[in-house]
């Protein structure tokens, strides 16, 4: 997406933060005019004839995902003061913020948002570790053991076609209503993505890696420790990006479905009560979060693998 | 007294004997004295590079032996260390922690002032906390070269080590190496592309051929060191070099003939191993109707123009 733009950090490697959730600064048009520097220009700079230094290009580029987002506000405001749908259908932006407010102060069937927000945070974060600390030793065992690969592979074959979400009745007939079969539904979901990309980055280590090491006299254990694990660490990392976002769908799948409490079950009664103002917020705020928890892998994978992309 | 020695040291890569692939390297002898610094030159594919991985303990042969030091090589070891073509530094480890990285396999305690001095011996003071990715390409196959070093081994095995290179940058790494050479006591063996750069640092250069791999030249080489990049002027440095661009030509035209028999090879009946091993090195067939050669991949004719110096 980026990398037409020299000297702006690409978004994998944890980019603008607002950059990724609209189009930062639309794609560039190939043969289009240039600022200075060579970048191409964003499209502040072609609507309004600016030139921008990159410092501030960069900011501008934030910039036009707030202006895209203040605009579907606007619509949606327009929308609903025109009465295009039924009130209850579409409620303004202001009523659904009065609904937000109301379910954080006063709550909505007994809990509070920051409970429902702290249930599902918890699972989540249940879930989604449990799938990264099982799935990874699994997927490296997998890669280093052939027998291993052979007991588990079928499972995993057999497991990813089936969407996590029908699971669901079987964990509540199973495990009931409580954390359970929600931490566990999470977990199952999880843990593929988790395992298979493990096993990708093992298996994408440059044969010179091991052969540098071997010349200086690592022995097997070392092996692993100081080449497999390190090499392994991006691809672990992408696999938790995309995991997280797996992890997310799954807890509110089930929260729908088997909870009393947590957002999943906010929208759903709220739903059933046509209180569409709390629907929306309870939807805006699961979007908000779930892009928080990607934010957080980002940042954390900036710590951990600072020399992601090189070499 | 020899410290290596290969002995009909035989490699083939897949299915061998009849019907199957030629052998890359065909009853290989080699004799590495102590402290020698023997330098292979040969056309693209003609298995220098499987040569030295058999050395290294990386491959294991099909036939014949490799000894090092009194004993059969069986596997890698620290005492014969490889510089490759890339430097390999491990991205996730400072520069300092890479040029250790070998002592820390050892369990035995880092003497740090051991690395720093080799850090300061390959010229990279004050580059010791940098990410690897942060230094130059020179820089980092110095740091690589630092890193084998530093582990005192008998037997520097060396594959192009320059050969991803600037001009600039290859010749000041040659000197350097030249010098280190001196100073410190290891026995080399380098393998390159670059006639010049065989004559330049070897006591000893080895040409081969290519399909089967076999040694068509052994020459000594007896221009007075401390040598330089002037030396390449020198008389004698112009002799040898005559020489071996002349057993080059030999068996790269030999090799570019291969290639041009098998682009059109349509009828052309592509002989048995049988005929091919004479044609090795003492052929000086023209550059086509060889078809009693097997084809070798990798070698096209702009390569080949290349290690002739063209
Ligand atoms: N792992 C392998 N499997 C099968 N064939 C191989 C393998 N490695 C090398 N070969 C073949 O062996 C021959 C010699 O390869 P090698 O890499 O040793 O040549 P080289 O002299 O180092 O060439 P270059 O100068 O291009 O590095 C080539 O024909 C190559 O295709
Ligand atoms: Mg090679």
């Amino acid at each position: 997406m980026t990398q037409t733009r020299p000297s702006v950090p690409s978004q994998d490697a944890g980019g603008p933060l607002i950059g990724s959730l609209g189009a930062p600064g639309g794609p560039p048009v190939p043969g289009g005019p240039a600022a200075p520097g060579g970048r191409k220009l964003s499209v502040f700079e072609r609507v309004t004839h600016v030139r921008l230094t990159e410092r501030y290009a960069k900011w501008g580029r934030q910039l036009s995902t707030v202006m895209v987002l203040v605009g579907a506000l606007a619509i949606w405001e327009i929308l609903a003061a025109v009465k295009v749908f039924p009130t209850v259908a579409l409620p303004s932006p202001q009523s659904v913020w009065d609904s937000f407010t109301l379910t954080v102060t006063k709550g909505y069937l007994n809990k509070t948002m920051g409970q429902d927000v702290a249930y599902s945070v918890v699972r989540v974060a249940v879930g989604f570790v449990g799938a990264v600390i099982l799935g990874v030793p699994i997927g490296l065992l997998m890669a280093e053991s052939k027998l291993v690969h052979r007991i588990i592979d079928p499972f995993l074959q057999l497991g990813r076609p089936v969407p996590p979400l029908a699971y669901i009745p079987l964990f509540v007939v199973w495990f009931g209503l409580g954390e359970l079969p929600k931490i566990l539904l999470i977990l199952v979901g999880t843990i593929p993505i988790m395992i298979i990309s493990t096993i990708g980055g093992v298996r994408n280590i440059p044969a010179q890696r091991y052969e540098v090491a071997r010349c200086l006299g690592a022995k097997r254990r070392q092996l692993f420790l100081n080449v497999t694990l390190p090499s392994t660490l991006p691809e672990i990392f992408t696999g938790m990006k995309v995991g997280i976002g797996i992890a997310w769908t799954c807890l509110v799948a089930a929260e729908l479905i088997a909870a009393s409490v947590g957002l999943g079950w906010l929208v759903e009664q709220a739903a059933t009560q046509l209180q569409t103002g709390i629907v929306i917020a309870g939807i805006i705020v699961i979007g908000i979060l779930g892009y928080l928890m990607e934010l957080g892998i980002r940042l954390l994978e900036r710590v951990v693998i600072p020399w992601r992309g090189h070499g | 007294m020899a410290v290596l020695s290969l002995r009909d040291v035989t490699l083939c890569y897949g299915d061998s004997g009849p019907g199957g692939r030629p052998a890359v390297l065909d009853r290989i002898d080699v004799e590495v004295a102590e402290q020698e610094f023997v330098t292979i030159l040969g056309p693209s594919g003609c298995g220098k590079t499987s040569l030295l991985r058999l050395v290294a303990g990386f491959e294991r042969a099909n036939g014949g032996s490799i000894v090092f030091d009194g004993k059969e090589v069986t596997g890698p070891s620290s005492e014969r260390v490889v510089v490759f073509q890339q430097p390999w530094l491990y991205p996730w480890l400072n520069l300092r922690e890479n040029v250790a990285f070998g002592l820390k396999l050892q369990k035995r305690k880092v003497d740090w002032q051991r690395v720093d001095e080799m850090i300061a011996t390959v010229g990279l003071s004050g580059y010791e906390k940098h990410a690897p990715y942060h230094l130059s390409g020179g820089m980092q196959q110095r740091a690589a070269l630092a890193r084998a070093l530093v582990m005192e081994p008998k037997l520097l095995l060396m594959d192009e080590p320059f050969g991803a290179l600037d001009a600039q940058t290859r010749q000041r790494l040659q000197e350097f190496l030249l010098d280190l050479w001196t100073r410190v006591d290891v026995t080399v063996v380098f393998i390159t592309h670059d006639v010049e750069e065989a004559i330049l640092l070897g006591d000893r250069m080895l040409i081969m051929s290519t399909s089967p791999g076999r040694i068509a030249l052994e020459q000594k080489i007896d221009i007075p060191r401390p040598r330089d990049e002037s030396t390449t002027l020198s008389a004698p440095f112009q002799q040898i070099r005559k020489q071996a661009l002349a057993t080059l030509g030999r068996v790269s035209i030999a090799a570019a003939g291969i290639t041009g028999t098998g682009d059109r090879s349509a009828g052309t009946d592509e002989g048995g191993s049988g005929g091919d091993a004479e044609s090795g090195g003492e052929r000086s067939g023209a550059p086509s109707g060889s078809d009693d050669v097997q084809v070798a991949p990798g070698v096209t004719m702009d390569e080949d123009l290349a290690v002739r110096g063209w």
